[in-house]
């Protein structure tokens, strides 16, 4: 069980973590397979995984955003 | 640890290469009968080439002892987190861009440990710095600290005032442009379990900016050559020295040296030192952890490089004196791996001398070698092709190209003026004001400012010249070695003009031509249902004014040229800032997936 600010705060973490972090992750990985010792193909794949992967997050942020919306509004204060 | 056979052979016989060359060459020279000047131009190309070998010494020594020590997997994130120790987790900085520190308090956030408490330890002077530093830390959640004592020590004085007032067991120390990844003190912090002597943990440095510019490439290559077999050497012999970020110290062990040494501009090396001096450990985790911003430009590179060639020259001289009155309480390991680090950057001068010698043969016949040119090529080449070869050959295995390495290389050398001018200083014990490592300027420099390495360039231009001129009459083979020297100079300080270019974050991006107008609104759902990742190939970047909207989805529309628009949807994958006539410019990369606008929107992309 959480309380309601709780769960709000960690919805909020949630939210950044897949907003922010996981492109700037992204980013910094896709800057690291310079150092990989890849084929360009494989670069490219690897690439593509990654910007698939940021528009799936984004949707994922866009979900718990509704959640958060759905805890301030409601009523509860324990879920 | 059982040494394997082949890497002792291949240290012995690059001993004896150094040695055959290093006793022909002092043989000759004692026993020549040439001037005065003859004689002082060859003392110094021995004192440099002595240098070199050492050098090049020290890092095959260290190249095969890492090879027979294989590297550990990382240890397994700890299993007890309620059990935890206590980390500070602090970050200084004084006048950085707001885009910068957003990305590291992002990070910092993301950290996923239990009992972290976050300090934005501000040093800004200026309000509009001041004010963004206090906006960000309610944004994020951080706790500002701010200088209670007048200002001193710079990054070193903020961190002591801070560290006093800390409870924590350990602190994490992070520049303003260093991001860890979520994993870092859970995966660090067990580390110093049952280690009682242990210090710090030092991680290395990833320039994930590496695609901005040839300086960001050239630097981060430099910066790798240093953090492979280097580091990992240096911690086979507990020598391993902190390199100020991205590194957790224990706070008692700080405490007992009475915090970072504020006393010179590399407060990390000298730290290092004191406490190694004490007889605490250290320890070297070989993993990237952290991902930063390395330098864009040679502005950046230059000030860069100047701070650490000063500072550990600094501490080198102090470490001698240590050493003369007996002071010194590190083993010979230990003191033999601090002399490399302490010394190294003494190269500019060797670089100038090895510049030199040729050009005062060709210009003045002043001979710096009395070898005959047969016993040179015999002596020479055995020995400068061997740690050569070690070098590419063993960062080859870790999956590091030859050209990639060679500019990192190429940017050393061109650097050279500025170890001349920094060791000066720091042998001379002349201050020098801490200078932040710049990422945001992107211009080039004017040559008139590069005259030191404009003016060598071209003396080794002429003496190529005039060695052709020198060789159709006189027929000396001499004359050929010491005219491949200068043109070999030549090439490596013509990179200058390779290096000195306008840095551009989107330059494997490609950017929209500045004729396509570009304009767009942050969409409210997710608009990707049927995503086939295969297709979502177009990127570019463009410049905007306003803080990026990170990972957004986008309703882009650009402005064709004739006069039509393109609408499509479109995610950022990367940002980052740029200043430019005083204004702060958020460069965002969109990809986008747009079938027909797609192409259309191809053809107004620069490659």
């Amino acid at each position: 069980m959480i309380q309601k600010e709780k769960l709000i705060l960690a919805l909020d973490s949630l939210i950044e973590l897949e907003k922010r972090l996981a492109v700037l992750f992204h980013r910094d990985m896709a800057s690291s397979l310079s150092f990989g010792g890849l084929g360009e193909a494989d670069r490219r794949k690897i690439l593509e995984y990654f910007q698939a992967r940021a528009v799936i997050q984004t949707k994922h942020a866009n979900a718990i955003g509704e959640i958060k919306k759905e805890a301030q509004g409601g009523r509860s204060d324990v879920y | 640890m059982k040494r394997r056979p082949s890497s002792l052979l291949a240290t012995v016989l690059f001993l004896m290469a150094a040695l055959v060359y290093v006793i022909a060459k002092a043989g000759s020279f004692f026993l020549a009968s040439y001037r005065t000047p003859d004689k002082i131009f060859s003392f110094l190309l021995v004192a440099c080439e002595v240098f070199l070998f050492v050098h090049a010494f020290g890092y095959v020594i260290n190249v095969f002892r890492v090879i027979d020590e294989p590297r550990a997997d990382p240890p397994a994130a700890d299993a007890d987190p309620l059990g935890a120790p206590s980390v500070a987790v602090l970050v200084a900085a004084r006048h950085e861009p707001e885009a910068v520190l957003r990305e590291t308090f992002s990070a910092l956030k993301g950290l996923d440990y239990p009992r972290k408490t976050v300090y934005f330890l501000d040093d800004s002077s200026d309000e509009k710095y001041k004010e963004e530093a206090e906006r960000l830390c309610r944004e994020f959640g951080l706790v500002l600290f701010r200088r209670t004592r007048p200002r001193h020590g710079a990054k070193a004085g903020i961190v002591n005032d801070c560290l006093e007032t800390l409870k924590e067991d350990f602190v994490a120390i992070f520049d303003a442009d260093q991001r860890p990844i979520s994993s870092f003190l859970k995966t660090l912090v067990p580390l110093f379990k049952g280690a009682d002597r242990l210090a710090f943990v030092q991680t290395p440095q990833f320039y994930s900016n590496l695609n901005a510019s040839r300086i960001a490439r050239g630097a981060a290559f430099e910066q790798a050559v240093f953090y492979e077999y280097i580091c990992e050497g240096k911690n086979s012999r507990d020598a391993v020295f902190s390199c100020g970020t991205n590194v957790i110290f224990r706070r008692a062990a700080l405490l007992e040296v009475g915090g970072l040494d504020e006393s010179t501009i590399t407060e990390d090396f000298s730290t290092s030192y004191l406490l190694h001096n004490r007889g605490w450990k250290s320890l070297y985790y070989a993993h990237v952890s952290t991902f930063g911003l390395g330098p864009e430009n040679l502005v950046g590179f230059f000030k860069q490089q100047f701070r650490w060639a000063m500072g550990t020259l600094t501490v080198f001289r102090k470490m001698m004196l240590d050493i003369f009155l007996g002071r010194c309480r590190l083993r010979p390991v230990q003191m033999w791996e601090y002399t490399l680090s302490g010394s190294y950057y003494l190269v500019g001068f060797v670089y100038f001398v090895l510049m030199l010698c040729p050009l005062a043969y060709l210009f003045f016949r002043i001979p710096t070698s009395y070898l005959p040119t047969s016993v040179y090529l015999f002596a020479f080449l055995p020995y400068a092709i061997f740690p050569l070869a070690v070098f590419y050959v063993a960062l080859g295995r870790r999956n590091y190209r030859i050209r990639d390495l060679a500019v990192g290389q190429f940017l050393g050398v061109v650097a050279f003026p500025v170890y001349v001018r920094a060791a000066f200083r720091a042998l001379l014990g002349l201050k020098a004001e801490f200078v932040v490592t710049d990422k945001s300027k992107t211009a080039a420099l004017p040559y008139r400012a590069l005259w030191p390495q404009m003016g060598m360039l071209f003396l080794n231009f002429a003496g190529v010249v005039w060695a052709a001129n020198r060789y159709l009459y006189e027929r000396q083979p001499a004359i050929l070695i010491n005219a491949f020297w200068a043109f070999y100079h030549f090439l490596l300080l013509g990179s200058v003009f390779y290096f000195n270019e306008e840095a551009d974050p989107g330059a494997r991006t490609g950017c929209l031509r500045p004729r396509a107008g570009f304009d767009y609104k942050i969409l409210e759902n997710g608009a990707y249902a049927d995503l086939d990742p295969s297709a979502w190939v177009t990127r570019f970047g463009v410049f905007l004014s306003g803080p990026p909207p990170v990972g957004a989805l986008l309703m882009c529309k650009v402005l064709l040229k004739d006069g039509r628009s393109l609408v499509f949807d479109g995610q950022i994958f990367s940002h980052g800032a740029r200043k430019r006539d005083g204004r702060v410019e958020t460069k965002i990369g969109v990809v986008t997936i747009a079938g027909e606008e797609r192409r259309q929107l191809e053809s107004l992309i620069e490659p």
